[in-house]
């Protein structure tokens, strides 16, 4: 279990670095003049499309993992030659030709998620007008 | 030592541009507690005395809201100064006596003479039989050997009727207030109405105060005058406006005031006298037209000098035994302006004029662009959505408001339209306030235009390549706690009241506590990338251009006050 955290800990910081990288360079780009709504609207609208074709993209990798013969022990062989080992049952859900690894399409899925949203807040920091931007505005 | 009430009269279209100056100079901070002026004309439509008396009515709106700041400066690692800030700290009150002259409206000197052929042998004497005849409805046209003689008749009457609320408060100052109460006439000596008002002007004002007026109150009265020499130049000569003829009108006139000086009393004198005049008038040229509403005369910095001489005078920084102060330059730069006002009056006019420029700038409007617009188009035109996800909304504003029912209850999506809104926020409300601040703003800038910026005035600038964007930043780090704070004429200190505030106002406010910070903050000022910057090579660079503020006045039907400022104005 303990490798799921630091492979998703591990995304979540390559996401926040690239994230915090083109947030900070929008701001003082493009966005130089533009309103907290604006950027908040446009930083919210980039979020929305890339957890939505992570999502998109991992709903995709599930479906295949259930309905393509060998895919599933592909997948499953895979995490065992990069995690060492492989997730515990309770992590798996049986289906179709093999077994949906949920737990790791989560945990991929919120890995990006928090780097996408704690690198666009940082990628604001700095710029004072935007203060009043929160979390809660990144994604709606 | 500075008096709290200071009285200004002034006389025609020059004194009443002098009293306009000197309302711009109280907007900055530089006035008295309080400032009276009596503006005194015989061109009862003169465009000049309707624009003063149009600033000081755009300024008595605002000044009726606090309008103090202290500034909290990081000055290092641990301290932290307090910076005041006081704009618009004067009470004006304004009165005039702008009626026709009797004898000029029922056909001139000679129709006097007509009565009395004593009278008639030394008008005879003394003008010919056109100036007789002329009826000088338009302020004496240039022609002070005229104006005098009736003017002084003509006060008699009129000053105790039209007058009444001047010369009460000009007692009361007497009799209350400390030693010396100044009172300044201020005039142009190549013009008619001032001409003339100049060597009666104390004489007609203490015999109105009455016989009742005690000795010892009386001389707590402290006069100064305040002359005005030829500094524009008409682009033509036109009937009685001959600019070929400004010299020889003020020699003449300067002779004869020596001759009244000569006979009068030294207590009835004027105890200084501040001569103001340019060493190149056709720096400021001006499209001659006669009299009434067309006649409104551009602002020069001639005048701002004129006014600054008046806030000496009333600072009581006379030197003693010394009368009389000349000034008259051909370049004009903060340095070389008189009367030692130079770092406080450009520090404080700074602040102000940067507070209109960021108030009234347009912007360009464009979807990524938002941050190129002043305050006043955030409010009028911002989404909801814009204004509450900035800092110093949530922090100044949406706190404060919620002293108001109707804000405080209504949906977190509904409470801009609410604070807009004069029927929910009343006198509070950003509609109360957005075009009362734009009107005195744009007057500001536009007087700013001709007296403070132009050929040889190093003053002021516009630039079109910046903009205040960085502005909405430095705001967003202000507290509630400096704009709350309120500076009285005592220098007490109070803590204001939801209900005395307004919501333009505050906003204004936070803006200048912003300034100030910038500016008084040591590794602020030393960034490359400054946000804002309150001098630039010495100059107030306004982070504007003049067309930015002209459209935008256009947009809030304010278009009539841009052709008060143009109408006579060779560009």
């Amino acid at each position: 279990m303990i490798f799921i955290l630091v492979f998703s800990l591990a995304l979540a910081a390559i996401t926040f670095a690239l994230v915090y990288w083109g947030t900070s360079r929008r701001v003082s780009g493009e966005w130089r003049r533009a309103s907290p709504a604006h950027v908040a609207n446009g930083l919210a609208r980039r979020n929305r499309v890339v957890l939505l074709v992570m999502a998109g993209l991992l709903f995709v990798i599930a479906l295949f993992e259930v309905l393509v013969p060998g895919l599933g022990y592909g997948i499953q062989s895979l995490q065992e030659d990069v995690f060492g080992q492989s997730l515990p049952d309770f992590a798996l859900l049986e289906a179709g030709y093999g077994s949906i690894s949920w737990l790791l399409y989560v945990a991929i899925w919120a890995g990006v998620a928090i780097g996408l949203l704690t690198g666009s807040l940082q990628g604001l920091r700095g710029h004072r007008e935007f203060d009043g931007i929160g979390i809660g505005n990144l994604v709606r | 030592m500075a008096a709290n009430d200071l009285f200004l009269i002034t006389g025609g279209g020059t004194g009443a541009k002098v009293a306009e100056a000197l309302v711009h100079l109280c907007a900055a901070g530089l006035g008295p507690a309080r400032l009276h002026i009596l503006m005194v004309d015989s061109d009862t439509a003169n465009g000049n005395l309707n624009r003063a008396k149009d600033t000081i009515l755009a300024y008595q709106r605002l000044q009726r809201w606090p309008w103090s700041v202290r500034a909290s400066v990081r000055q290092g690692l641990l301290r932290r100064d307090e910076v005041w800030l006081d704009l618009f700290g004067t009470e004006i009150h304004s009165y005039e006596v702008a009626d026709q002259i009797a004898t000029v409206r029922d056909g001139g000197l000679e129709t006097v003479g007509a009565r009395n052929n004593d009278l008639r042998l030394v008008l005879d004497l003394l003008y010919d039989a056109e100036e007789q005849a002329t009826t000088c409805e338009d302020g004496f046209r240039a022609r002070p050997n005229l104006g005098c003689l009736l003017l002084a008749e003509h006060l008699d009457q009129k000053l105790p009727e039209k007058a009444r609320g001047f010369l009460k408060a000009l007692k009361n100052a007497a009799a209350s207030g400390p030693d010396r109460v100044p009172v300044v006439v201020a005039a142009s000596v190549f013009g008619g109405t001032g001409a003339s008002l100049l060597p009666i002007g104390r004489r007609t004002v203490e015999k109105a105060l009455g016989p009742d007026m005690k000795e010892d109150q009386l001389a707590r009265l402290d006069w100064a005058a305040v002359k005005l020499l030829p500094h524009y130049r008409p682009t033509e000569r036109r009937e009685s406006v001959d600019p070929d003829r400004f010299l020889l009108d003020t020699s003449g006139a300067l002779q004869f005031y020596s001759s009244v000086y000569d006979t009068t009393a030294a207590a009835q004198r004027y105890g200084s006298i501040f001569v103001v005049g340019s060493d190149n008038p056709a720096r400021n040229p001006v499209r001659p037209v006669l009299g009434h509403s067309m006649q409104a005369n551009p602002a020069y910095v001639e005048e701002v000098v004129a006014a600054l001489a008046v806030l000496r005078f009333s600072d009581g920084r006379t030197e003693q035994g010394k009368p009389t102060y000349i000034y008259a330059a051909e370049r004009f730069t903060w340095e070389t302006l008189p009367h030692g006002y130079r770092q406080k009056a450009r520090e404080q006019l700074a602040y102000l004029m940067h507070l209109a420029a960021f108030y009234l700038r347009r912007g360009s409007g464009g979807p990524t662009e938002q941050r190129s617009v002043g305050l006043a188009k955030l409010l009028r035109n911002g989404s909801a959505e814009d204004l509450v996800l900035y800092p110093w909304y949530k922090r100044i504003i949406d706190t404060w408001a919620e002293f108001n029912p109707a804000y405080k209850t209504a949906d977190p999506g509904d409470r801009v339209r609410r604070l807009r809104d004069i029927a929910s926020m009343q006198e509070h409300s950003v509609d109360a306030m957005l075009k009362p601040a734009a009107e005195y703003f744009g007057r500001l800038l536009l007087w700013a235009q001709s007296a403070l910026e132009g050929e040889d005035l190093a003053l002021v600038e516009h630039s079109a390549s910046h903009d205040y964007a960085d502005m909405y930043a430095a705001m967003s780090e202000v507290k509630a706690a400096e704009v709350d704070a309120q500076r009285g004429p005592g220098a007490e200190i109070r803590l204001l009241q939801p209900i005395e505030d307004n919501a333009v106002v505050r906003i204004l406010r936070t803006a200048a506590t912003a300034m100030v910070r910038e500016h008084q903050e040591k590794s602020k000022r030393k960034q490359a990338n400054a946000r804002f910057t309150l001098l630039d090579d010495g100059r107030i660079q306004l982070r504007t251009t003049e067309q930015q503020t002209e459209d935008m006045l256009r947009e809030l039907d304010l278009g009539g006050t841009i052709q008060e400022y143009r109408r006579t104005r060779v560009d």
